[in-house]
């Protein structure tokens, strides 16, 4: 590299430095020495096991690519939260609200009959649906909106797809007090319509996003649009392990609840650790808390299932690792699903929580390691095993992960008897049997 | 001496904003030539985004519209290279990163070395990413405008210290309620600039109103017109020349004056 670029470098190191709130703590300035000394643009500091880096960056995955205006929030979020994530209180309230608030832990159940039915692994069902809300999303959103209360926030906002994480904001903001606004795809807001009078009830305001391809993606926009417009006294709350650092961050870590607690109740249950961990991505949210203990243990094969839609081969998908390339989008540099000149493809899944044209930079890292692996599910597939676990277990999943149990169902008879599969039941499926129903030709409408 | 230090030589500087391709790159073409005979001195051209998550629904519309009209990135520089024989003012293009770096971002800047663009402006991508794009920019002579705003005042000077170009000071001043107030954040941000470098300050006006606009371009060095053409196109279509060619001469009439 040119003595000059790296005399840039130096100087930007310096004046990074002088420029920053915290100055022993700046990373921006060692971001820059680094590049600096080693004569390398691509310097990245961390570890390379999918452990965050200073820079919130996974790899070359991550960054921050948001509009100037936006800065200061994301720096002010930044410091609040590697603040608070050490505060003995802050975790005393949190762990209290998933014990008595949220119902935590959630059970680890031995699903017996499907292990029987497919006659291979054993195959245990992490029960996320079985929270409060009736998914993993409050995981996240309970330290999210207890975060943004410590900032002296008075007002949260949101992005929602299936209307999962809508509802478990409401909740939150419900609970704590904070003045609530959704944004919601107007198509979802009509496959989804329950959660949207769910989440007024819960005294939010839902706005129905009109623009684009009028999904999760569009809602997402329109979340950004609205914290850039008034970021005072407002803490968007950012429902996956995506967008700009360090939301990738702070959803894994209030996420990661989820692996702590099913390695402990496997090794006590089994006396060793799983096989493989199934679960499926949308932006990534479960799959990252399922996983993320896991990383560590390299003889855990972790399974994401993404939405196929018709087909990995049809357009109407929603498969970004299997049809996606390298972009920025929504503050990360990660994989999506674009054309030659890097539009943003419209995608498709029956699924509205994993119909996102992106994946969580972390995911994008596992994947390029060769830590985790993602595999496409079809509609089809997921429909199937919504049916079948509802059959098989009397457990009626969310159409989202109905996705990782069509995996196992692939999976399970090819395995071993004493092997073990975990699998991540994000959510219950209430929400969706009036979609399956018309799905199945069944005229019933909510 | 490059064309845009060069478009500052003569007082205020006006910069209308359009998206390349609505409704479609032949009108665009034509816009940017009248514009250009009627006062303006420097074009901002959009080129269009699926998702321009930086801007209002105006523009997004635009970038819909440019995008269901078959517009890319390439056509957009092929429109460029033809308007280099026809017009001298600067072309600033104003893009999000993912276009860019789908495109190949030595590629991208090398193309536009090569038609006649003088400098990019990328929204999406604040002071801590832009290195990943500088030495592209450097190399082959295209200024990477930064954009500035009221919300994160304290970092104008780090960011300005930088700036080539001009700086940009992003606002949300549209309709008019208080001249003075709006006048003098314009100022307050206008000074921490030229605390940091002589490199003029442009700030973007996102109304319609020709008086407004004339009041506000008082204060800085220039000033962007960020709506008021791409709604004349919503409203006129192709038939927007000759709306256009007068609202911008309306405009550099009262700016002169």
């Amino acid at each position: 590299m040119l003595y000059k670029t790296r005399q840039v470098f130096a100087k930007r190191a310096s004046e990074a430095r002088s420029n920053c709130h915290i100055q022993q703590k700046c990373q921006i300035g060692q971001v820059f020495a680094k590049r600096a000394k080693h004569g390398d643009r691509k310097v990245r500091m961390g570890s390379m096991k999918g452990v965050i880096m200073e820079t919130g960056r996974y790899g070359e995955y991550g960054g921050q690519y948001v509009p100037e205006i936006l800065m200061n929030a994301i720096h002010e979020l930044n410091q609040a939260y590697e603040h608070y994530k050490n505060d003995p209180e802050f975790n005393r309230e949190l762990e209290d609200l998933l014990k008595n608030y949220a119902g935590r832990p959630s059970l680890l159940y031995y699903a017996e009959k499907m292990t029987k039915d497919l006659g291979g692994a054993k195959i245990y069902l992490k029960r996320e649906d079985l929270n409060h809300t009736g998914s993993h999303k409050i995981n996240n959103v309970l330290g999210q909106v207890l975060l943004a209360k410590k900032m002296g926030k008075t007002r949260v906002i949101a992005e929602t797809g299936a209307g999962q994480h809508g509802v478990a904001t409401a909740t939150a903001a419900a609970l704590m007090g904070m003045e609530c606004e959704i944004f919601m795809g107007k198509e979802d807001t009509e496959r989804q319509a329950l959660n949207v009078y769910r989440m007024e009830l819960l005294g939010s305001k839902v706005h129905p996003v009109t623009s684009g391809t009028q999904t999760l993606k569009d809602a997402v926009n329109e979340a950004f649009r609205e914290w850039t417009s008034r970021c005072d006294d407002t803490f968007y709350v950012l429902g996956s392990v995506m967008g700009p650092h360090p939301f990738p961050m702070i959803v894994r870590d209030f996420q990661s609840v989820i692996s702590k607690e099913s390695r402990q109740q496997i090794l006590e249950a089994e006396g060793k650790l799983p096989d493989a961990i199934v679960a499926c991505v949308g932006g990534g949210s479960n799959a990252m808390g399922s996983f993320y203990e896991y990383i560590k243990d390299e003889g855990v094969q972790l399974i994401g299932c993404e939405a196929a839609g018709l087909g990995v081969d049809n357009p109407k998908n929603a498969a970004t690792v299997a049809n996606g390339s390298m972009g920025i989008f929504h503050g990360m540099k990660s994989l999506f699903c674009q054309n030659e000149y890097g539009q943003i493809a419209p995608v498709y899944s029956i699924s509205a929580g994993l119909d996102y044209p992106g994946i969580g930079p972390e995911h994008a890292w596992l994947n390029e390691i060769g830590r985790a692996s993602y595999v496409p599910v079809t509609d089809e597939e997921a429909v199937q095993a919504f049916e079948y676990l509802s059959r098989t277990e009397g457990i009626i999943p969310a159409i989202e992960s109905a996705h990782a149990i069509a995996h196992v169902m692939k999976i399970a008879g090819k395995m071993d008897k004493d092997q073990i599969i975990i699998a991540t039941v994000s959510g219950r499926g209430d929400k969706d049997v009036a979609a399956i129903a018309r799905y199945r030709g069944v005229n019933l409408y909510e | 001496m490059n064309r845009i230090e060069n478009a500052f030589k003569n007082g205020k500087v006006l910069i209308p904003f359009l998206t390349g391709g609505d409704p479609n790159v032949d009108v665009t073409y034509e816009l940017i030539k009248v514009m250009a005979e009627n006062g303006a001195d420097m074009i901002e051209l959009g080129i269009p985004f699926s998702d321009p998550v930086a801007e209002g629904p105006a523009v997004q519309e635009a970038d819909l519209r440019a995008l269901a009209a078959k517009t890319t990135t390439d056509s957009i520089f092929d429109m460029v290279e033809r308007l280099r024989k026809e017009i001298d003012i600067p072309i600033v293009l104003l893009t999000y990163m993912n276009p860019i770096y789908v495109y190949g971002i030595k590629r991208f800047m090398e193309k536009c070395a090569q038609v006649g663009v003088d400098g990019v402006m990328v929204p999406d991508v604040p002071y801590e990413e832009k290195s990943e794009l500088e030495i592209d920019c450097k190399e082959n002579g295209v200024c990477l405008i930064s954009m500035t705003s009221l919300t994160t005042k304290d970092r104008i000077g780090m960011i300005s210290k930088e700036a080539e170009g001009y700086v940009y000071c992003i606002s949300t001043i549209g309709a008019l309620e208080n001249v003075d107030k709006v006048k003098n954040d314009i100022a307050d941000m206008a000074q921490l600039v030229n605390e940091a470098t002589d490199v003029p300050v442009v700030v973007g006006f996102d109304g319609s109103n020709v008086s407004d606009a004339v009041a506000i371009s008082e204060v800085p060095d220039g000033i962007v017109l960020e709506n008021a053409i791409v709604n004349l196109v919503a409203q006129y279509g192709e038939d927007a020349i000759s709306h256009v060619a007068d609202f911008v001469k309306k405009l550099k009439t009262g700016m002169i004056r």
